[in-house]
């Protein structure tokens, strides 16, 4: 370029005067106007806040219970809700409602904890797998492809066998598996993306890889993820309620939503209060996350709702 | 009579965010065998009008009122199978893309012989043999073999000449195209619109033309009418129009586009952009832009057409000074874009 | 902080005049091999889709750069830009050539050329700010900028390109397509490229819109002596814009020169059809024009065909020799080349 700014902007003082004072608007970011959509869906609200009151209820309640969920009481055994019990006790005399939150903190960790890890992997090596392409791409795929065909149960079961069973290894089988899913929708998001001008732009002007898949690619895909990893969340608390019904999960004191149903289950005909609480929490937080989920996907894609 | 007379039309998109006042009050005429072109940019209801004229408009848009006389009926007020029967047999609409027209799952004899066994009571092999004569008349070749392909075996321009085929099959006393050849090449455009044209000298079609083109319209069309946010500014025949215009933005618009011909330093300019919709509008839509020294603030009605004599419509407009010429008045800079 | 590094202004005016080899291609060539089929092992073709094309342009031209879809002109542009390397031939910036630099150091010169993407929306990132966009770019250049210096530069950039600057905190979809476009254009400008390459800018905007853009562009080609390829299918709009003219047809220039040369008094029938073809917004012209209609589409590299490719829409009856003539650029007139195809030109040299 021959001439300089001094010609376009005015004399040289102009570019050493001092910063005029702006005022500068305030900009409305698609993230705002998703929440703005999400807020006029009633049920997805609604989901919202049923699901934060139960975490409260789980992580916050048992300060406010007198009773320990370890304290068990033979004598007593299992009894119906009653005043000093709102939730009844189980066999061993334990109050049930204490029972039922400390329950409730370990599977929504475990729902959390492992859609998270499933996240972080999945995002990573799905976006990285549709940015690069070519074979690169297609060996990453097809080592998706091989893993979602072994059998999930089978693949836990050998785990704990071998390393035994702890929680920390039910997140990693667990994530393990869920970030297949998440692999390959933000690969397919990368993908249509990439052909975008924007990104077209940003590697002409010389940025490096990292800075495109970080910065330009996942922001813009990282909408269905989120409701992804929203009906995630319920699905893994499955997984691992079924682990525990089957006895390989979370280890007696401890208890789990799921090891709560397996004993109810067991003492249904008799004590039906031990599986309705337990169940009923466990449904209600699965159906609030799945109606949260389908509220986030229309907030966030507006084509796909009907304005 | 005129072969379609629209009186007033009125068709609004009730969103969230407010009332769109798609179309405002828009009137046309056209006669038998005659070109219409309709001229305008986004948001000015070319489009529309006329999904509108076929009745073709869905929540949350609604046709607020008016009236399409299509040779003698309301288009408005018949019945649902009557306005089924008229489309596609007397009334046909081309699309500006011809990919997304034609249902890429069905093989091209089989979209064109629907059509015709629809209006028609020939039996199969007769509509492909017809379907396969209209194609030989818009120019494609083997067309006994290539009627039988999918749409994606076609390039933009054969599946625009399919697309006139199959509109044109029917014979229909009317034909609107929508932007028709805004995403074909150059010479493509030249090739679609001289088959039209050929096509409504042989069949005596009306058309109605709509293109932000000025160029398109000043080389195929007998009338015009020029939109703005909805309303019709100004409306007359193509030389009233191209050497009389009266309203500013169609003079405006014409000095802004650069022709083979124009020389000079800058091009003229129309600040600003064409309207947000969703806000209403008072007094003239024009008045942000409008080059012309104004005369008080824009309010109450939409200001009336007024004739000028022969058949030439202008907006008549208590807002601005016109004593000018044109050229005095707009600039040639880069003017900062307006909110 | 100016727009332009203090250096390159200085050496810019020590100059006294315009480099005449600003950017200069030799024999440039993008092939694209489909490979061989899997089972017969058959060879399944080249796509030649830029073919042996030569051009020099000098600092501070707008050379309009006009085609039909198929006929190389956006893969011309990439090849250029060094996004894709091209299969042979030599591209030199400024005498420097760049087809022989490894991959690691075209990224740095790659902010050297900056383009100009027809759709506005979507060459801008919709979860970025204005301001975010325009800071990042402006630190490819100016790596450590920040802060009120760095506010100071992106204020100035929106200045330039005609926009409110109290509206840098603003996300893309909040503006109109006119106004992305001005942001598409300050964003090119961010990293002070020497060569600015605008692929059908104004093609996806209102007609009233565009003026305002071309004008935009012209006044900074002019204020700062911007070198710039237009592209565009639209001859109106290049002859207003662009100083010479080069008309491509399957991935080989068929004609060169002065813009006013090329549009008024074309040498080859191809740009002859290509002006014909544009309706003129008069209707007087308009009746009485002679319209050479071609027949037939764009051709589609996939399959070139032999000699001269233009046959198939030629309207000049059919030569058998059409197919053997091997045409290649020659100065006809002063300044104006063509494709010297015997078939093809309006009048030899």
């Amino acid at each position: 370029m021959t001439r300089s700014a001094e010609a376009v902007l005015g004399a040289e003082e102009d570019v050493r005067r001092p910063l005029e004072p702006i005022e500068v608007e305030e900009g409305a970011s698609l993230w705002g106007d998703a929440w703005h959509r999400l807020k006029r869906n009633r049920l997805a609200l609604f989901s919202l806040f049923t699901f934060i009151a139960i975490v409260l209820f789980c992580v916050v309640g048992p300060y406010f219970s007198s009773w320990d969920g370890e304290q068990q009481d033979l004598i007593r055994g299992a009894s119906a809700p009653s005043a000093d019990h709102w939730f009844g006790t189980d066999t061993l005399g334990r109050d049930l409602m204490v029972r039922t939150m400390e329950g409730g903190r370990i599977s929504l960790l475990v729902g959390l904890v492992a859609t998270i890890v499933a996240l972080l992997i999945g995002v990573v090596y799905g976006a990285t797998a549709g940015y690069v392409g070519g074979r690169v791409d297609a060996a990453m795929m097809r080592f998706v492809d091989i893993l979602y065909a072994l059998p999930f149960t089978i693949f836990v079961i050998l785990l704990m066998v071998a390393f035994g069973r702890s929680l920390w290894l039910m997140f990693v089988a667990i994530g393990c598996v869920e970030w297949l899913s998440m692999a390959r929708i933000v690969r397919s998001g990368v993908i249509a993306l990439r052909r975008q001008e924007f990104i077209e732009a940003a590697v002409s002007l010389g940025y490096s890889h990292r800075r495109i898949i970080f910065r330009h690619l996942i922001p813009n895909v990282i909408g269905p993820v989120i409701v992804i990893a929203t009906l995630t969340v319920p699905a893994v608390m499955l997984l691992e309620a079924f682990l525990s019904f089957l006895g390989l999960g979370v280890q007696p004191p401890n208890a789990s939503w799921g090891v709560l149903i397996n004993e109810g289950q067991q003492n249904m005909e008799i004590f039906p209060w031990l599986l309705i609480f337990p169940a009923f929490f466990f449904a209600l937080t699965l159906f609030s996350l799945n109606f949260l989920g389908d509220g986030l996907r229309d907030a966030l894609d507006p084509k796909s709702a009907r304005d | 009579m005129a072969l379609l007379e629209v009186r007033d039309l009125s068709t609004s998109f009730y969103m969230r965010g407010g009332v769109v006042r798609a179309v405002d009050n828009v009137s046309i005429e056209l006669d038998r065998g005659e070109t219409l072109g309709i001229v305008g940019e986004s948001g000015s209801g070319k489009s529309v009008t006329c999904y509108s004229i076929l009745r073709l408009i869905q929540e949350p848009g609604r046709i607020d009122g008016g009236s399409v006389m299509f040779d003698g009926e309301d288009l408005l007020k018949v019945s649902r199978s009557r306005i089924r029967d008229i489309r596609g047999k007397r009334i046909s609409m081309i699309f500006q893309d011809p990919m997304t027209s034609l249902n890429p799952f069905l093989r091209v004899s089989t979209q064109m012989v629907e059509a015709l066994k629809l209006h028609t009571d020939i039996d199969h092999k007769a509509a492909l043999h017809k379907s396969i004569a209209c194609l030989e008349e818009v120019g494609i070749a083997d067309a006994a073999k290539r009627i039988h392909g999918y749409p994606h075996e076609f390039s933009g321009g054969m599946r625009q000449r399919v697309m006139i085929a199959t509109a044109l099959i029917m014979e229909p006393d009317l034909l609107i195209a929508d932007e028709p050849t805004t995403a074909l090449d150059v010479t493509i455009q030249a090739q679609i619109l001289d088959l039209i044209k050929r096509q409504q000298e042989q069949l005596g079609t009306a058309v109605i033309l709509v293109t932000h083109d000025l160029g398109v319209v000043a080389g195929t069309c007998d009338r015009v009418n020029v939109m703005y946010a909805g309303r019709v500014v100004e409306s007359g025949t193509t030389d009233q129009i191209f050497y009389e215009a009266k309203h500013p933005y169609t003079q405006a618009l014409q000095k802004a586009i650069p022709s083979l011909h124009t020389k000079g330093d800058l091009l003229y300019t129309v600040p600003g952009m064409p309207p947000d919709m969703a806000k209403p509008i008072q007094g003239c839509a024009f008045y942000p832009r409008c080059p012309y020294p104004k005369l008080g603030e824009p309010d109450g009605p939409p200001p009336e057409l007024v004739e000028l004599g022969d058949g030439h419509c202008v907006q008549d407009c208590q807002y601005c000074d016109r004593s000018k010429p044109i050229e005095e008045v707009l600039s040639k800079d880069v003017p900062e874009a307006v909110e | 902080m100016n727009v332009l590094s203090a250096n390159g202004a200085a050496k810019s005016a020590a100059r006294g005049n315009k480099r005449e080899d600003f950017l200069s291609l030799h024999s440039v060539s993008q092939h694209f091999d489909r490979g061989k089929d899997f089972f017969t092992r058959k060879s399944k073709g080249v796509v030649k889709a830029v073919d042996n094309v030569s051009l020099t342009i000098r600092e501070g031209e707008i050379l309009g750069l006009v085609g039909e879809s198929g006929c190389g002109k956006t893969t011309l542009s990439r090849t250029i830009m060094q996004l894709i390397r091209p299969t042979s031939g030599l591209i030199c910036l400024e005498g420097k050539e760049l087809s022989a630099l490894p991959d690691r150091e075209i990224r740095h010169e790659r902010i050297n050329f900056q383009m100009i993407f027809q759709d506005p929306y979507a060459s801008l990132n919709p979860r970025m700010t204005v301001f975010d966009a325009l800071a990042e770019a402006i630190r490819t250049r100016h790596p450590t900028a920040r802060g009120k210096a760095l506010r100071q530069r992106v204020i100035e950039l929106l200045r330039l390109v005609g926009l409110n600057p109290a509206q840098m905190k603003k996300y893309p979809h909040e503006f109109s397509g006119g106004q992305r476009q001005r942001v598409a254009i300050a964003r090119a400008l961010a990293p002070e490229p020497k060569l600015i390459i605008a692929d059908e800018p104004v093609s996806a905007l209102d007609v009233s819109i565009q003026s305002q853009i071309l004008n935009l562009l012209k006044k900074l080609r002019d204020d700062m002596g911007l070198t710039m390829i237009f592209i565009s299918h639209d001859l109106s709009v290049v002859r207003y814009i662009a100083d010479r003219i080069a008309v491509m047809y399957l991935g080989r220039i068929v004609e060169l020169g002065d813009a006013e040369r090329v549009v008024d008094d074309p040498l080859h029938i191809y740009t002859r059809a290509l002006m014909s073809a544009i309706p003129q917004p008069d209707p007087r012209i308009e009746r009485s024009r002679k319209r050479v209609i071609l027949q037939g589409d764009p051709p589609s590299p996939l399959n070139p065909l032999s000699g001269c490719s233009f046959w198939p829409r030629s309207p000049v009856p059919h030569d058998e020799r059409m197919k053997t003539v091997e045409p290649e650029l020659v100065e006809i007139d002063p300044g104006h080349f063509a494709a010297n195809c015997p078939f093809c030109l309006e009048r030899s040299a």
